[in-house]
């Protein structure tokens, strides 16, 4: 980040290798939708650069992109209040996931595991929308409560409080596919 | 001993890894007891579980080069605005009159360069392009730097 903050091209194209993943995850499981997401994770990383001056020399990279990203998502959703239209879009086929270990499995397994993963998005995406972004960095980037409570700029008795109601949210709306 | 209520308000942080070595004993010690409580946990654990099921994406292969044209695109914006800004600010007096001497000579030099049957473009002529103020250019020629000046506090405010 110090080579960034030079102005260091190549060091920038090397940060937005390492993080890019990263980020279009956090933005596509807030959003649920694979071209918004894309547009603010590419947002994310033009405003580190912009930005690079004011990054704290020594201090980590990680949590200050994540103050930038999720203050994206927040306004976004604010700006657009696209709710309605992401629990259309995580109806639709296109857009599915890919995963991360490909697996050979039977077609009926395949489309099981696909309804499943349709059915968790759309139930992250039923949560209020700091519910949302706590479990998304809580459980997704295993960020320490106090590390949340910086990202959202809230207390750690605030964090612990979102994420209480919304694993009871998430319960409610999974219990059919909850193991015995 | 904690009451089941008190389980429930700080399970979440439990399966977090979030309480105290303390309060995570004392949480342990009632779900060993409970079986309502300890079912809600068993619940919560395996809801955890299925967030994994959710999928992950992976960027496009223009991802990189697309956020590069951003950064790109926007200091180019960035640039054009502060000239907008700089051309719109009122100059003052002696740069508009350095200005006008330059722009009088390169006009004059021009007019010599396209040759004796060319008409030499006007002094205000010359000004105006150079300020790009091509609406002015039938102003009398007996006070182009006062025209001139006139049409930048316009624009900008107080002349200097």
């Amino acid at each position: 980040m110090d080579r960034v903050r030079a102005g260091d091209e190549q060091a920038f194209v090397a940060l937005v290798e390492r993080h890019r993943e990263r980020a279009l995850n956090i933005a596509y499981r807030y959003l649920g939708d694979r071209a918004a997401a894309e547009d603010l994770a590419q947002e994310a990383f033009v405003r580190v650069y912009e930005r690079r001056a004011s990054f704290r020399p020594g201090s980590e990279f990680t949590p200050w992109f994540h103050r930038i990203l999720t203050n994206l998502c927040l306004d976004r959703l604010r700006r657009h209040d696209r709710r309605d239209d992401h629990l259309e879009l995580l109806t639709e086929e296109d857009g599915q996931p890919e995963a991360r270990t490909p697996e050979a499995i039977s077609p009926p397994r395949e489309a099981e595991r696909g309804e499943l993963a349709r059915r968790v998005r759309a139930a992250l995406m039923s949560l209020p929308e700091r519910q949302r972004l706590a479990v998304i960095l809580q459980h997704y980037e295993g960020l320490s409560y106090d590390a949340i409570a910086a990202a959202l700029g809230c207390s750690r008795g605030t964090v612990d409080g979102l994420l209480s109601r919304a694993r009871a949210s998430l319960r409610d709306r999974l219990q059919e596919f909850l193991e015995d | 001993m904690l009451t089941c209520t008190a389980v429930r308000e700080r399970i979440s942080a439990f399966l977090d890894g979030e309480l105290s070595a303390e309060r995570a004993e004392a949480v342990r010690g009632h779900l060993a007891t409970c079986a309502q409580c300890a079912a809600w946990h068993a619940e919560l654990a395996a809801t955890d579980r299925l967030l994994d099921r959710a999928g992950a994406i992976a960027p496009a292969d223009d991802f990189t080069a697309a956020v590069l044209a951003r950064v790109r695109a926007r200091r180019a914006e960035s640039a054009a605005a502060r000239l907008r800004r700089a051309i719109a600010r009122p100059w003052p007096r002696w740069a508009v009159a350095a200005s006008l001497a330059a722009a009088i000579a390169i006009g004059s030099g021009a007019a010599w360069l396209t040759g004796p049957g060319a008409p030499p473009p006007s002094e205000t002529a010359v000004i105006a392009r150079q300020f790009g103020l091509e609406a002015f250019e039938d102003l009398p020629a007996g006070s182009v730097e006062g025209a001139v000046v006139d049409v930048a506090c316009a624009l900008g405010g107080e002349g200097r």
